[in-house]
């Protein structure tokens, strides 16, 4: 594949990303309506270029006649802060236990392994529906509850890597030098995994997200009136046979966003990592 | 060679025991099944009458005892709303997910495999960036998304094929094909770069010196070794195709074990989730040893050599 066209995939997929961004943060401003407002009188209002259709609502409105595109737009902040946080404590977790498994080997690694063979055999998304239906849902605990499922992932990529750079000389030679582990595996080991740990994580950012909105597509994440895209998704999905639009804009923002974070991590691992071979064991993680 | 594969049961063995404590725990320790069953304002009194009743009075350990006695025996308790056997309710929704899931892999191996050897034997083409791009986006679509497109275009506007439900062939039709898109594309990408790496081999290029007719050496000796990496994968996806029915067969109503254990998640039927979700890994667990074993024959250097491994 030619690396120009992969930098105009990181070019696209940035542009996409930051977009999203840009309307979690400025969403007060960017929504043409309050995303709560409830109008009774404009409820199911089809989008625009639809009979009946009207540009006071470009993308129409939900059944208690709330602006679609307001909701939209709000609902990027749910996404983006569920997607990013789920990644920061799985990403955490993945990487300390990779690390250990792959440095002190033995029984921590014994140990480590199972638990990662049993997680990654663990039909993840019944787990993490499991949890939240004993935790009850809401937004901390899907965060806890991805976080604490989405770990394995990591661990694999990560112990792999720490074994092969335990034999290297400048780790060698840091050992002779009398350096204790744990300034080993900050010095020397970790900082050579940032590259891969990076890429993976802008990767799993968009998986978490689908997963948030399936979780609240569910009804099992994000409670209404918060407004989340797999909410209104799942909103959407009971007025599907006269209502379109309630389910596909939502769907497509979760699409555009997630498809941005895939160009963007893609991207990203040919400028951070140009010379990484898609082995089997490296896919497997993926 | 048997070595390598009593290993590899006895991880599985470790691994279906791990899941089995997890789900317990999940259930017994970090939930409380009597206080969601009895209503709010249940007195002390019904309380424990119900945790007699159900077992739950028995230390935590004893319980996840006798939980794994009657699992081995296939007895996972009785659905506390239907009063039938868990075990029989799942089983009687397992042909459903099992059609579902071989379905959709067939769906999903058909598109993925043909695309990513094509892309390959042509790489660079026009063919190959439409599959690479195709592929880019299909590992970011959401599949509940998708499945409900799929129902709003084919059964609500065209009125050509039924929304939900499981009977005729028509009815696995849309779930079939939002189950395969969830597989392609990363198949896809692996048969082609798979196919990429054999391609570049010295007894590819010994078989088109000798003169064997380019199918044959595609199909024969390309294909078969490509066939290695993508056997593995297919191994490890059987678990995300299985996450993917639990997505497809909640949206399209699909009678299946899947849509059976979201169901008894939500209205708290432990002993439904417990069977279903430990019967499912068990699925999944299988499904890595077959691909596994299927690699040691498909490998000769394993068959062969390292047997140990």
């Amino acid at each position: 594949m030619g690396s120009l066209r992969r930098l105009r995939f990181l070019a696209v997929g940035s542009g996409i990303v930051l977009l999203a961004v840009a309307a979690a943060v400025l969403a007060p401003w960017l929504s043409p309506h309050d995303p709560y407002l409830q109008t009774i009188g404009d409820r199911l209002i089809p989008p625009v270029w639809d009979a009946g259709g009207s540009w006071r609502h470009p993308l129409g409105t939900d059944p208690l006649g709330r602006d679609l595109l307001s909701r939209i737009i709000y609902g990027a902040r749910v996404s983006i802060s569920a997607g990013a946080l789920a990644v920061a404590v799985a990403m955490t977790l993945g990487v300390l236990m990779g690390l250990l498994a792959g440095y002190y080997g033995g029984g921590v690694d014994t140990v480590i392994d199972n638990l990662v063979n049993i997680m990654l055999a663990y039909p993840f998304l019944l787990l993490a529906l499991a949890a939240i239906a004993v935790l009850g849902p809401s937004f901390g605990n899907m965060i806890v509850v991805l976080g604490l499922t989405g770990w394995p992932v990591y661990t694999r990529v990560v112990r792999a890597e720490t074994l092969k750079y335990r034999e290297r000389e400048f780790v060698q030679a840091a050992r002779a030098l009398g350096l204790g582990s744990p300034r080993i595996i900050r010095v020397h080991v970790l900082p050579n995994l940032a590259n891969t740990v990076i890429v993976m994580a802008s990767l799993e950012v968009a998986r978490m997200i689908i997963l948030e909105s399936f979780l609240s597509f569910l009804g099992l994440g994000i409670q209404p009136p918060t407004p989340s895209w797999g909410a209104m998704l799942g909103e959407g999905r009971v007025y599907m046979l006269t209502s379109w639009w309630l389910a596909a804009f939502p769907g497509a923002a979760i699409f555009v966003t997630t498809l941005g974070i895939n160009l963007f991590g893609d991207g990203l691992r040919d400028v951070l990592d140009p010379y990484r071979v898609l082995t089997p064991a490296a896919a497997r993680a993926e | 060679m048997q070595v390598y594969i009593l290993h590899r049961l006895f991880q599985a063995l470790v691994v279906c025991l791990g899941i089995s404590l997890i789900t317990f725990g999940l259930l017994h320790v970090v939930g409380n099944p009597v206080l969601l069953l009895l209503p709010q304002d249940a007195s002390d009194k019904d309380v424990a009458l119900l945790k007699e009743k159900l077992g739950l009075d028995r230390p935590l350990w004893i319980q996840y005892l006798a939980f794994l006695k009657d699992a081995a025996r296939g007895d996972f308790g009785q659905s506390l709303f239907t009063q039938e056997s868990a075990f029989g309710l799942i089983l009687e929704r397992m042909p459903a997910t099992l059609e579902l899931t071989l379905a959709g892999m067939l769906v999903g191996l058909g598109i993925a495999i043909p695309l990513g050897v094509i892309s390959a034997i042509r790489r660079g083409s026009i063919t190959d960036r439409l599959c690479t791009v195709g592929a880019v986006a299909g590992q970011a679509m959401p599949i509940f998304w998708l499945g409900i497109m799929l129902i709003i275009l084919f059964a609500v506007k065209f009125r050509v094929l039924p929304a939900s439900g499981r009977g005729t062939v028509w009815h696995l039709i849309l779930p079939a094909i939002t189950l395969g898109a969830y597989l392609a594309p990363l198949t896809m990408r692996l048969t082609r770069s798979g196919m990429l790496d054999v391609l570049t081999q010295d007894y590819i290029r010994t078989a088109r010196a000798k003169g064997v007719v380019e199918g044959v050496v595609l199909f024969k000796h390309a294909l078969r070794n490509a066939a290695i990496p993508i056997v593995t994968i297919l191994g490890v996806q059987f678990g995300r195709l299985l996450g993917g029915a639990v997505v497809t067969e909640t949206v399209f109503a699909w009678p299946g074990v899947a849509s059976l254990a979201v169901k008894a998640i939500r209205t708290y039927d432990y002993p439904v989730v417990q069977g279903s979700v430990v019967l499912l890994a068990l699925l999944i667990v299988v499904a890595n040893l077959l691909a596994d074993v299927a690699i040691t024959y498909l490998d000769p250097r394993i068959r062969l050599g390292k047997a140990h491994g």
